[in-house]
C-alpha cells in the first residue's frame, strides 16, 4: 500500500520533469558560462544592479507596511462606518497590475503629466516632481502590493484572541499599550510573511519598473535578451536573481509555516472592537487615502486619459483578438493547472515522505522565478530540446502553467487538508473503491477551492507581462502586450482603454473568488 | 472455556489470528500477535490506553491498514494473510468514525443510502427508512450533518453503517467527541440499537465503565498485546495480569506467601484458590470495595484521607507494616482521618501475582 501505482509514478515524473526542467537548464547554462559569468558578475555594474534591486525591494515593504498596517488594525479593531465595505475595496488594488498603477502614475506625476503642466500653466518653469526613477518605482509599487499586508494583518488580528488584550487591560494598558505591547508582538509572523510577499513581488516586477525607468535585475535580463542577445549574459543574471528569491522564498516558507500555526482556532469569540470616537474622521481621512491613492485615483486617472467611452469601445472593437489571446491562453492554463494541482495536492497530502517532498519543491518552483527569467528558461530549454513548440502560443500557455501552478496547487491543498481523510475510509467501507471514493466524496468537497484556484491562475495569468513578452510568438499579442506596446510608443489612450478591459476582466473573478471565501490568501 | 473466553458456542464472525502489525521501519510496534473471535450478534469491546494498539486492530479488520503477519477472516473468509488482501470496500464491514465522518455535501438520509447504490430503488427506499426508524431519526432525514446535534450524527453514522446489513460493525471511540450527559444516554442507546439489528459489532474505547456497560466481552489491550479478553466481571475479578487489574477498576497489592492451602498476608488468610505452590511469594490484588473498615479504638490501622465522591467515600488507609491500601465506603459512611480503625477483607476472588513480575 506504501508504494505508487505506476500510473500515479508516471504522473508525479511528467510533473516533476515538467516544473523542474526549466531550472535546471537554466543552471547548466549559467554553469556553462563558466569564467566569463563569473567574470561578468564580479564587476562593478552587477553589484551596482544588485544594491539597486535590493534597495528597491527594502524600501517598497517600507512603504508597504505604511499603507497596509494602520488599515489593517482601523478596518478590523474599531467601529468604523462601511468597514465591511473598505475591506472589500481593500483588496481592489490586486486587481490592478503594478504596470498599470506606474502608468496611471505617469500620467499624474510625469515630466508632462498633469501636475506639472498645472505647475507650469501657474507661471512657473521647469518641473515640481519627476516619478522615473526610484522613488516612484517604490510609491508606485507599493501603493498596489499593500494588500498583501492588509489581508494577512487584518486576519490575524480577526482571528486575534480577545482574552489576551483583556488581560493586558486587566493588567492596567490603556488602547495604546495594548498595541504596543500586545497586539504588535503577535502580529509579528503574519506582518513578516506580507512583507516577504511584497519584497519578493518587488524582485521579481518588470513591466512597472520599466514604464518607471528603474533599471533592476529584470529589466537588465529582459535588455541583454532582447537588444543585445547575449543569452550567456541575461542567463548568469537571472542565476542570481534566483538564488536571491530563493533566499527570500527560505525565509517566507519558515515565517507561513509559523503563522498558520499561530491562527488556528475556531469557534472562538470574535475580538472587541474599540470605540473611535473623536478619532473617527481622522481614521476615515486614513482609510480614504490609501484607498484614494491605490483604487480611486488610478482608476480615475485612466478614465480622464482613455478620454471617453467611445475611445474604450472602440479599443474593444479594433483589439477583439487581444481579448480572446488573453482569454484562451489564461483559461487553457489554469484549467490545466487545476488538473494538475488536484494530482499534485492529493498526494502530497495523503503521501508524505519522499515524493511529497519531491512534488511540493518542484511545484514551488514558480514562486522562484521572475516572469522574465522563466521566459528565459523556457526559451533556452525548448529552442534547444523542442523547437516545434518554440514560436507557438502554447510557450505563453507553458509560461503560465508553471509560473502559477503553485497558486492553484495552494487551493486544492487548502481545500484537501479541511477534508477529513476519514470520510474517503467510510465511502470505501461502504462498498466505493478508492477511486470511486475520490469522485464522489473528495472532489464535490474540494471543488470551491479548486474553482478559487482556477480563477487565481486564470487572473494571474491574464495580467502577466514579463514572460508574455519573451515567450509569445510574433505577433500573438495579448493585452497586457497591448499596453506595454501602447506605453512604449506613448500612445497613453490606448494604453489607459486597454488597461480599463483588462482590469474589468479581472475584477469579475476576483469578485467571484470573495464570495467562495475558501480562505485561501490571494497570492501572486 | 476456550483461550480466547467465547467459549466457542456461538457461529464465528471475526476470526483474528496472531495479527502483527508495526509501522515506520517495524519500529513501532501497532499489535504483537493479536489472536480473537467474535460470535454472531456478539459485542466485544477492545479496551486499553491510547497508543495500545486497539484501533489499529480495528483498521486491519476494515482493511484500512494491511497486516504484517497473522491472519483475518470475516464471515470464514480470509481477508487479509500474507498473500490475500481484500480492499475496505470488499469486506461487507460497517465502521462508525471517532467522528462520525457524515459526509457533509449529503443529507442525513443520502448519507444512509450511500451504501445502498447496488441496491434496487424500492428496496433502498424500504432500508433507508427502516435505518432511520431504527435510530430513531426518522423526522430528520432532510437535514445536513451540521444541522444535527453531535448525538444525532452519531445516530446517523450508526444508520449508515448498518444500512448495507454489514457481517460486523466497527466503532471507534463512538463516544469520545459527546457530552458527558449525551454520552450516558447513547451508550444505552447504541446498545439496544445493535441488539436490535442483531449484528455482530467490536468498538474502541479507553473507558472501561463504557467497556463493561455495553460489551458482551471486553479485551484488555497494552502495548499491541491483547493481555485477556472475557466476559466484563472475570475481567473485573480475575484480571490475568497486574495491568489488566489496575486499567479496570483500582487495585492495591499486599505482599503475601502460600502456606498450605492459604495465602498469609497481614490483612488475613485467603483461600489459595488457584493452586500455587507452597512456600511462593505472592502479592495478592485488593480491590477497594473489598475492604471494609471496623470502628475499632484499638485497631491497628490508621485513616489516612478521605475523598468524597458523590456516590461513596475513597479512603486511603495505612496498615501497621506502613503499607498503604484503599476502601471504599458508603457516601454516608465518614470516618475522619487521623481515627484508628480496624480493616477486614473478604474478596470473593483472590488474585495473586508473583512477587516478582515486573509490572507490564
Amino acid at each position: 500500500m506504501g508504494l505508487l501505482t505506476p500510473a500515479a509514478a508516471l504522473g508525479v515524473a511528467v510533473v516533476v520533469l515538467l516544473t523542474a526542467s526549466p531550472l535546471l537548464n537554466l543552471c547548466m547554462a549559467v554553469l556553462a558560462a563558466g569564467s566569463q559569468g563569473v567574470s561578468s558578475l564580479l564587476s562593478g555594474s552587477v553589484v551596482t544592479l544588485m544594491g539597486r534591486t535590493l534597495l528597491l525591494a527594502t524600501l517598497t515593504t517600507l512603504w508597504a507596511l505604511v499603507l497596509g498596517v494602520p488599515p489593517a488594525w482601523i478596518l478590523t479593531r474599531t467601529d468604523l462606518p462601511g468597514r465591511r465595505l473598505f475591506r472589500v475595496l481593500g483588496v481592489l488594488p490586486l486587481a490592478i497590475p503594478p504596470y498599470i498603477g506606474a502608468l496611471t502614475y505617469i500620467t499624474l506625476l510625469g515630466p508632462v503629466g498633469l501636475v506639472n503642466t498645472a505647475y507650469r500653466a501657474l507661471g512657473a518653469s521647469g518641473q515640481l516632481v519627476n516619478i522615473y526613477g526610484m522613488w516612484g518605482g517604490v510609491l508606485v509599487l507599493g501603493l498596489f502590493t499593500y494588500p498583501y499586508i492588509l489581508l494577512l494583518a487584518g486576519s490575524a488580528l480577526e482571528s486575534s484572541n480577545p482574552a489576551l488584550e483583556e488581560a493586558a487591560r486587566a493588567a492596567g494598558y490603556g488602547p495604546m499599550g495594548i498595541f504596543a505591547q500586545v497586539t504588535l508582538p503577535l502580529l509579528r509572523p503574519s506582518l513578516l510573511a506580507g512583507s516577504l510577499l511584497v519584497f519578493l513581488y518587488a524582485l521579481s516586477d518588470f513591466a512597472a519598473v520599466s514604464f518607471l525607468r528603474v533599471t533592476t535585475f529584470t529589466t537588465e535580463i529582459y535588455h541583454q535578451l532582447n537588444t543585445r542577445f547575449d543569452e550567456r549574459g541575461a542567463s548568469t543574471l537571472s542565476g542570481v536573481l534566483v538564488l536571491l528569491t530563493v533566499l527570500v522564498l527560505v525565509a517566507q516558507r519558515r515565517s507561513l509555516g509559523r503563522r498558520s500555526f499561530v491562527q488556528r482556532r475556531t469557534g472562538a469569540k470574535p475580538p472587541t472592537l474599540y470605540p473611535l470616537g473623536r478619532w473617527r474622521v481622522p481614521a476615515l481621512l486614513c482609510t480614504f487615502v490609501v484607498l484614494g491613492g491605490s483604487v480611486f485615483l488610478p482608476i480615475a486617472l485612466l478614465l480622464y486619459q482613455a478620454g471617453s467611452a467611445a475611445t474604450i469601445i472602440q479599443t474593444l472593437a479594433s483589439g477583439q483578438r487581444y481579448l480572446w489571446n488573453s482569454l484562451w491562453t489564461a483559461a487553457v492554463a489554469a484549467t490545466v493547472a487545476s488538473g494538475l494541482a488536484l494530482f499534485v495536492a492529493y498526494l502530497i497530502d495523503r503521501r508524505k515522505g519522499l515524493v511529497g517532498l519531491l512534488l511540493t519543491a518542484s511545484t514551488q518552483v514558480g514562486y522562484a522565478i521572475p516572469g522574465t527569467v522563466l521566459g528565459l528558461s523556457l526559451i533556452l530549454l525548448y529552442n534547444t530540446y523542442l523547437p516545434w513548440i518554440y514560436g507557438t502560443a502554447a510557450m505563453v500557455v507553458l509560461g503560465y502553467l508553471l509560473r502559477y501552478l503553485p497558486q492553484a496547487v495552494q487551493g486544492s491543498a487548502a481545500a484537501l487538508s479541511q477534508v477529513d481523510p476519514n470520510l474517503e475510509e467510510a465511502a470505501r467501507g461502504l462498498g466505493r473503491s478508492g477511486w470511486q471514493a475520490l469522485r464522489e466524496v473528495t472532489i464535490p468537497l474540494i471543488r470551491p477551492g479548486m474553482v478559487a484556484g482556477w480563477m487565481l491562475v486564470f487572473i494571474s495569468s491574464i495580467k502577466e507581462v514579463a514572460a508574455t513578452l519573451l515567450l509569445r510568438p510574433a505577433g500573438f499579442d495579448t493585452l497586457p502586450v497591448r499596453i506595454w506596446i501602447a506605453t512604449i510608443e506613448v500612445d497613453f489612450a490606448g494604453a489607459a482603454s486597454t488597461s480599463l478591459i483588462l482590469i474589468a476582466t479581472t475584477a469579475l473573478p476576483l469578485f467571484l473568488i470573495k464570495r467562495l471565501d475558501t480562505g485561501i490568501p490571494q497570492l501572486d | 472455556m476456550t483461550a480466547d473466553g467465547s467459549g466457542g458456542r456461538m457461529t464465528e464472525v471475526i476470526r483474528l489470528e496472531r495479527v502483527s502489525k508495526s509501522y515506520g521501519d517495524g519500529d513501532i510496534i501497532a499489535t504483537r500477535e493479536i489472536s480473537l473471535v467474535a460470535g454472531k450478534g456478539e459485542i466485544v469491546a477492545l479496551l486499553g490506553p491510547s497508543g495500545c494498539g486497539k484501533t489499529t486492530t480495528l483498521r486491519l479488520i476494515a482493511g484500512f491498514e494491511a497486516p504484517d503477519a497473522g491472519s483475518i477472516e470475516i464471515g470464514g473468509r480470509i481477508v487479509a494473510n500474507e498473500r490475500i488482501f481484500v480492499p475496505p470496500e470488499r469486506r461487507g464491514v460497517g465502521m462508525v468514525f471517532q467522528d462520525y465522518a457524515l459526509f457533509p455535501h449529503l443529507t442525513a438520509r443520502e448519507n444512509v443510502a450511500f451504501g445502498l447504490r447496488t441496491w434496487n430503488v424500492e428496496a433502498r427506499r424500504k432500508r433507508i427508512a427502516e435505518s432511520l426508524d431504527l435510530v430513531g431519526l426518522s423526522e430528520l432525514g432532510g437535514r445536513y450533518s451540521h444541522e444535527l446535534s453531535g448525538g444525532q450524527q452519531q445516530r446517523v453514522a450508526l444508520a449508515r453503517a448498518l444500512a448495507p446489513s454489514p457481517q460486523v460493525v466497527l466503532l471507534d471511540e463512538p463516544f469520545s467527541d459527546l457530552d458527558a450527559d449525551m454520552r450516558a444516554h447513547m451508550r444505552q442507546d447504541v446498545h439496544r440499537i445493535l441488539h436490535q439489528a442483531g449484528t455482530t459489532a467490536i468498538f474502541v474505547t479507553h473507558d472501561q465503565e463504557e467497556a463493561f456497560m455495553i460489551a458482551d466481552r471486553v479485551g484488555v489491550l497494552n502495548r499491541g498485546r491483547l493481555e485477556q479478553i472475557d466476559q466484563p466481571d472475570v475481567i473485573y475479578h480475575t484480571p490475568a495480569t497486574r495491568f489488566v487489574a489496575r486499567f479496570v477498576g483500582s487495585a492495591d497489592f499486599i505482599p503475601g506467601a502460600v502456606e498450605g492451602d492459604g495465602i498469609v498476608t497481614e490483612l488475613g488468610t485467603f483461600p489459595n484458590q488457584q493452586g500455587l505452590p507452597p512456600g511462593q511469594a505472592v502479592e495478592v490484588m485488593i480491590r477497594p470495595d473489598d475492604v471494609e473498615l471496623v470502628a475499632d479504638l484499638a485497631g491497628d490501622a490508621t485513616v489516612l484521607t478521605r475523598h468524597f465522591r458523590g456516590s461513596d467515600n475513597l479512603y486511603c488507609v495505612r496498615l501497621p507494616s506502613g503499607r498503604t491500601v484503599h476502601s471504599s465506603q458508603g457516601s454516608t459512611k465518614i470516618v475522619e482521618p487521623g481515627a484508628r480503625i480496624a480493616v477486614k477483607t473478604d474478596p470473593t476472588h483472590v488474585v495473586c501475582f508473583h512477587e516478582d513480575e515486573a509490572t507490564r
